[in-house]
């Protein structure tokens, strides 16, 4: 169980490509490789960062698009500029069981996602203050345990 | 719904395997069904592999069809082999295998003749509050309380309906073909003929899996190999692969019979340069191999008053997931149970969309995951490496042809 490495940030935009331009032109980014989420995105990277899923992601909101809006964010409330406009911050990650033993045990909420064909587990938390943190694991950790569900089940009988 | 004189009567348009699980079911529910298939001879002529999943027998066991082993070939493990033809990768994953013919012919025997009418064309539909109807070419109009559209992805019935929804061509093309057991060396029998193989040189990505073979036989000797392999084609050069030798230009699949010399003999030499020469010996040894543009597609909604779209008609999913008809046979299952349910057939139908819809938007996402990277080879060098770096043989086993939960 361990953070390997700072990974990415994600920011939300409501002009996805004013945003991209900026990280383009103003700090160097190129857009490249992005699986192909059901929301608009680019991923941005800086060299060196082209198996880790790059550096700067962007999610494009359709502000005229409140459902696809609320799908993509639930009900959480978003501002609209500054600081917030980030979504989340992530981390690649090993030791997928460990971590959720400890989830358990500090009684953190979490949600596992599975992102297929990339070879990627990611789990989302938050921080005290709100800020999402996402954790990406190699693909071979979940395929090891199947899901959290089939884990917990497997090992009920282990616990003390 | 229930007529307490008369049984409520249906009419599937599409004779197809999506359309024969719909009628066999509503059949067996007490359904008066009646087929309309346009072109049974084309159908009978297809010969792909077709991956299962538990929920097909699952769906064939309600549609009340006998089942023997006979219907597929069971391979017990995955192998991707390197180019040089060794194996890199291999791991147990049991699955069982079949064709569509043998599909066909399994759900076509346990539906009365007498219920099946050829050559009848649909030109246009009709729903109504009391009933709804087809006509046909020939200018017949036929009636019933529901109509089952499982007209295939280039469903006539949904282009009436929804005029705006249109197949989106995902830039690369599955070539697909079946060479018989006995023809293969015994180096590359060996090697591949009892499992799910995989080859994946940059850029390329070809599997295969043996299937039943002439007349559906399943004994070992008389079976096939079927082979997919998925190649980059752009909007112009799919172009130039479907027109044949007269100059004929075809749209969205071409007949196997009229592709043209040049553009096999391109494909011939690209297999004996890239691929494991096991592979690019079932491509080289297939009868007559066929290629279609892979597509998606997706509908806002499956019911139209009393009528439903099915299968493909609706939703196209990537053939990475392999799990065309198995969603087809879900979709029948769905209706079915809808119909049984609810008191009204339009109540029953707009239940069914619902939860299909979502299936089949599901799906239709889940492949285009697994098929980014073809995708990306359309794309810059740089997003080309990219997506490479991104590709591992693990997560290509792993999930390609295996049952999705959503």
């Amino acid at each position: 169980m361990q953070v390997v490495k700072l990974a990415h940030y994600s920011i939300r935009s409501f002009d996805l490509e004013k945003s991209s331009r900026f990280y383009e032109r103003v700090l160097g980014f190129t857009p490249g490789y992005r699986p192909p989420f059901d929301f608009p995105g680019v991923w941005l990277y800086m060299g060196g960062d082209e198996k880790d899923f790059g550096t700067v992601h962007i999610i494009g909101i359709d502000p005229s698009n409140p459902e696809g809006l609320k799908k993509y964010l639930g009900d959480k409330e978003i501002p609209l500029t500054g600081t917030g406009t980030v979504d989340h911050i992530a981390f690649l990650v090993t030791g997928l069981v460990e971590f959720w033993d400890v989830f358990k045990a500090e009684g953190i909420a979490w949600r596992d996602r599975t992102v297929p064909s990339l070879g990627l587990h990611q789990v989302f938390i938050e921080d005290p203050s709100g800020v999402t943190i996402e954790l990406n694991f190699p693909a071979s950790e979940i395929d090891a345990v199947g899901s959290y569900a089939s884990h917990a089940s497997a090992t009920v009988g282990e616990q003390p | 719904m229930m007529n307490a004189s008369n049984k409520p009567r249906a009419i599937v348009v599409g004779g197809s395997l999506g359309g024969l699980f719909a009628a066999n079911m509503l059949l067996r529910n007490g359904w008066d069904v009646e087929v309309f298939e346009r072109v049974p001879d084309e159908l009978a002529g297809r010969g792909a592999g077709i991956v299962t999943h538990p929920e097909l027998f699952e769906a064939m066991a309600a549609a009340g069809i006998p089942l023997d082993a006979s219907v597929g070939i069971d391979v017990l493990s995955r192998v991707t082999l390197a180019q040089d033809g060794e194996a890199v990768l291999e791991n147990a994953l049991p699955q069982t295998l079949t064709a569509w013919g043998k599909m066909y012919q399994v759900l076509r025997c346990a539906f009365p003749d007498s219920r099946y009418r050829c050559g009848g064309s649909v030109v246009s539909v009709e729903s109504t509050e009391t009933h709804a109807s087809v006509t046909l070419a020939d200018g017949t109009t036929h009636q019933a309380d529901v109509i089952v559209a499982a007209d295939g992805f280039r469903s006539t019935i949904r282009q009436h309906f929804l005029p705006d929804v249109h197949l989106q061509y995902a830039g690369y093309i599955a070539w697909r073909g079946l060479v018989d057991e006995s023809a293969l060396s015994d180096a590359a029998h060996a090697a591949l003929f009892d499992k799910f193989a995989f080859c994946l040189p940059p850029h390329e990505q070809i599997l295969g899996y043996p299937v039943a073979g002439h007349s559906n036989s399943t004994l070992v000797g008389e079976r096939r190999y079927n082979f997919v392999w998925y190649r980059t084609s752009g909007d112009d050069d799919l172009k130039d692969l479907l027109r044949d030798e007269s100059g004929k230009q075809f749209e969205g699949g071409i007949p196997p019979a009229l592709i043209r010399r040049d553009v096999l003999d391109t494909m011939y030499k690209s297999a004996e340069t890239l691929l494991a020469p096991q592979f690019a010996e079932v491509v080289k040894k297939a009868a007559q191999p066929l290629f279609q543009p892979i597509y998606d597609l997706e509908v806002p909604k499956m019911n139209f008053g009393r009528v439903a779209l099915l299968g493909d008609a609706a939703f196209v999913a990537r053939p990475h997931c392999g799990m065309g008809v198995t969603k087809a046979a879900g979709d029948a299952l769905a209706i079915v149970e809808a119909l049984a349910r609810h008191a009204t057939v339009e109540e029953a139908l707009a239940d069914y969309s619902e939860r299909r819809c979502r299936f089949g938007a599901s799906i239709v996402q889940h492949a285009r995951h697994l098929g980014a990277y073809m995708q990306a080879q359309l794309k810059s060098e740089e997003e080309r490496d990219m997506a490479e770096l991104y590709r591992t043989p693990e997560a290509v086993m792993r999930e390609t042809a295996v049952p999705v939960k959503f």
